[in-house]
């Protein structure tokens, strides 16, 4: 006799993990799959030089053409694009990374640690523009606040209305002369900076911050290389009653059982399951509204002259920080609505493509500005739309047989007017601190390759129009749970991931209490 | 039938078919083998013999292993690209690439020896290095971030970063790195298949 499972959850990143972790410390008996393995950090990973790899670190050539963040050392951690193909209209690439690992993305994200504000939450009532959440700020902040300290996020406490302020582990740390003086040029622009905000500790991921203490609970089995085929209806009830699913080595097939579903496979590949389910599309809207960030990387480079020539004095180079959102705050200011956010870090040496030279010239231009560089990013709010959407392709299947999605998104004018005005201000703000600009550009990378895809499975209040409600229940089918990036109704700069957290952990504490009380 | 057989039998594992069982001694023997086994000290193929050439034609060669001198030459204690076997690596690379960066690499070689011949009535390697450097003046353009419109520009473009790079990830540049700084140089976590 097999266990019998309570919730059975699908995925194991940052919204599988954080519903194995809220769900099982309350008593729920939670069955996860994921896709991929469980990597044995011992035996999978291990130091080598650059030189013994195949191909010197160029990776093996043509192996991930979507995949910009692949390099030779990383290369078995992300999701083979044979194996797991997808379609685009030639003309509007999508960059599609995914990493089919227990654990997920968590394994290798950024950390960077932002809270949404109601900027976000209430945009249409902001701007005009598209829809609001279901939810407000208020409703999410207590999640961010037991988050944060989870996930061990520092940051400095500013108050600003459009990048709450949480539950930091507080960054004091002393600014370098170069940052100063780049802090002192926004200042003069009336643009707001901040230390980052990222989890910190030697890693942080769902591996080891969320499911050893679901696992600890003892009410957490995780089954992993499971590829799930499509979620599983009770025809007599209407409500999910679990998933099929294929072994990822042998093919062998398999159903699992549960009162409850949670997905949390990552934003296009819940969708893709509800899809392939034939479910919770009621509304037509399911597979819509994708959006992303966009980013246009090294946005500015720049150089600080005293650091030039190894000349830089203790304490001129080194660190960064973050400038949150700023246009269009108290009023509309600009040929687009909404805003972008920036990264930047001193203390690099600026790429050589950005030097007409070769040869001794351009190792001698290298180590002139060896240490002195200080470069900036932009990260841009992308509007959702109903015309960017995923839906399956029948004619494509990956290599356990199941319909791929075909992909449909580009950027718009009010993308690509708020990554032109970031150019231009990066540079007032570069030559305002006394840098000098080796190379700019607006150019963003190609939708999805900032890896923040979000929308498709939308939240709403009303259910013709949206396909969950405010605690990432389906509208149509009332046991059916989905937790990660798919559910945002909007986004903004902010990097998603604490607020899939966030999200996760509200949204399972309203499961635990509906199943409880029996609603459920 | 012994028990153990027995059990087999049922479980439908034919007796012929089964692994011997192990007694705990054995087990302990055959672990302590393994943790006493040294790892031996190998070397690269690259470090130890010649590669072939498996893309390039003679010419081409040629041109490439000039044109990657002349994108980086040796410098002070660091090594340059002939140093570091990187038009053999180059080689190896491009043969393995998809067909554009092929045709990239092959019409971007062959113009380079046209252009020399066209120029100065001999391939682009036995080229002196002013003339090489007429024939680069591409590298020269100020950086913009959409591509070059001629394919020769876009060619050298690609070149000029993966000769860098193909030197800067080498054995060579390693240890010439390691002999001034005790920074390991290219060190970096690898991740093996993940089963």
């Amino acid at each position: 006799m097999k266990p019998e499972y309570d919730v059975l959850i699908i995925g194991s990143g940052a919204s599988g993990g954080m519903a194995a972790y809220t769900l099982t410390q309350k008593g729920v008996n939670c069955l996860m799959l994921d896709a991929g393995p469980a990597v044995d950090f011992a035996r999978d990973r291990g130091l080598k030089h650059v030189y013994e790899l195949p191909y010197r670190g160029f990776g093996r050539p043509g192996r991930f053409p979507h995949i910009t963040q692949a390099d030779e050392f990383n290369a078995n951690v992300w999701a083979d694009e044979k194996q797991n193909p997808y379609t685009y209209d030639p003309a509007d690439p999508y960059y599609w990374v995914r990493i089919r690992l227990v654990g997920g993305k968590t394994l290798m994200w950024g950390r960077a640690s932002w809270r949404m504000s109601d900027y976000e939450f209430k945009c249409k009532d902001h701007d005009g523009f598209g829809d609001n959440w279901p939810i407000s700020y208020k409703d999410l902040a207590p999640y961010y606040d037991r988050v944060e300290p989870l996930f061990r996020v520092s940051g400095r406490r500013e108050g600003f209305a459009q990048l709450p302020d949480g539950i930091f582990i507080e960054d004091n740390s002393p600014d370098s002369e170069c940052v100063r003086r780049f802090i002192a040029s926004a200042k003069r622009m009336n643009v707001p900076t901040t230390k980052s905000r990222e989890a910190t500790g030697q890693f942080a991921s769902s591996v080891n911050l969320l499911l050893p203490d679901a696992l600890a609970t003892g009410n957490l089995t995780i089954v992993p290389n499971s590829v799930v085929r499509e979620i599983t209806v009770d025809r007599n009830t209407g409500l999910a009653n679990g998933a099929h699913f294929v072994d990822r080595r042998m093919r062998r097939e398999y159903h699992a059982q549960a009162r409850v579903v949670v997905v949390g496979a990552s934003c296009l590949e819940s969708t893709r399951i509800l899809l392939n389910s034939n479910l919770a599309n009621s509304s037509g809207v399911l597979g819509h509204y994708l959006f992303d960030q966009f980013y246009v990387k090294d946005v500015i480079s720049s150089v600080v002259p005293e650091a030039k020539g190894g000349r830089a004095s203790r304490g001129l180079m080194g660190g960064g920080g973050y400038i949150p959102r700023f246009r269009n705050l108290a009023a509309r200011e600009k040929n687009f609505i909404r805003g972008y956010a920036y990264d930047f870090g001193s203390g690099g040496t600026p790429h050589p493509r950005y030097f007409p030279l070769y040869g001794e010239a351009l190792q001698k231009q290298l180590a002139e500005v060896s240490g002195a560089g200080f470069g900036m990013t932009t990260m841009g709010t992308v509007l959702p739309r109903f015309e960017h959407s995923v839906r399956i392709n029948h004619d494509v299947k990956d290599a356990w047989g199941i319909p791929v999605l075909h992909i449909q998104q580009k950027y718009t004018d009010n993308e690509f007017e708020m990554a032109k005005d970031s150019m231009q201000v990066a540079e007032q703000l570069c030559r305002g601190a006394g840098f000098e600009v080796v190379a700019r550009h607006w150019e963003m990378v190609p939708p999805g390759e900032s890896i923040h895809e979000l929308g498709t499975c939308r939240m709403g209040s009303d259910p013709k129009t949206s396909v969950l409600n405010q605690f990432n229940q389906c509208h149509d089918v009332k046991n059916l749970f989905v937790m990660d990036g798919s559910a945002f109704t909007s986004g903004g700069p902010q990097n998603p991931t604490l607020t899939i957290l966030a999200l996760a952990m509200r949204a399972s504490e309203y499961l635990a209490e509906q199943m409880r009380t029996k609603v459920l | 039938m012994k028990r153990r057989q027995a059990l087999q039998s049922l479980a439908g594992i034919s007796v012929a078919g089964a692994l011997p069982l192990r007694t705990l001694a054995q087990q302990q023997a055959a672990a302590r083998t393994i943790a006493e086994t040294p790892k031996l000290d190998t070397a690269v193929a690259d470090a130890a013999v010649e590669a072939l050439h498996s893309f390039c034609s003679a010419d081409q060669f040629a041109a490439l292993e000039r044109l990657a001198d002349v994108l980086m030459p040796a410098a002070g204690d660091s090594p340059g690209a002939r140093d570091a076997d990187v038009a053999q690596f180059l080689d190896f690379l491009i043969s393995a690439s998809p067909p554009d960066r092929q045709a990239q690499y092959r019409d971007g070689l062959d113009k380079l020896n046209a252009g020399a011949r066209s120029r100065y009535g001999k391939p682009f390697a036995q080229l002196a290095p002013v003339e090489n450097d007429s024939l680069l003046a591409p590298l020269r353009e100020a950086w913009t971030f959409a591509e070059p419109a001629d394919s020769l520009a876009q060619f050298l473009r690609a070149a000029k970063m993966d000769v860098m790079h193909a030197t800067m990830n080498s054995r060579q540049w390693s240890e010439a790195r390691a002999k001034r700084s005790r920074r390991a140089s290219g060190l970096g976590m690898y991740w093996y298949p993940i089963e």
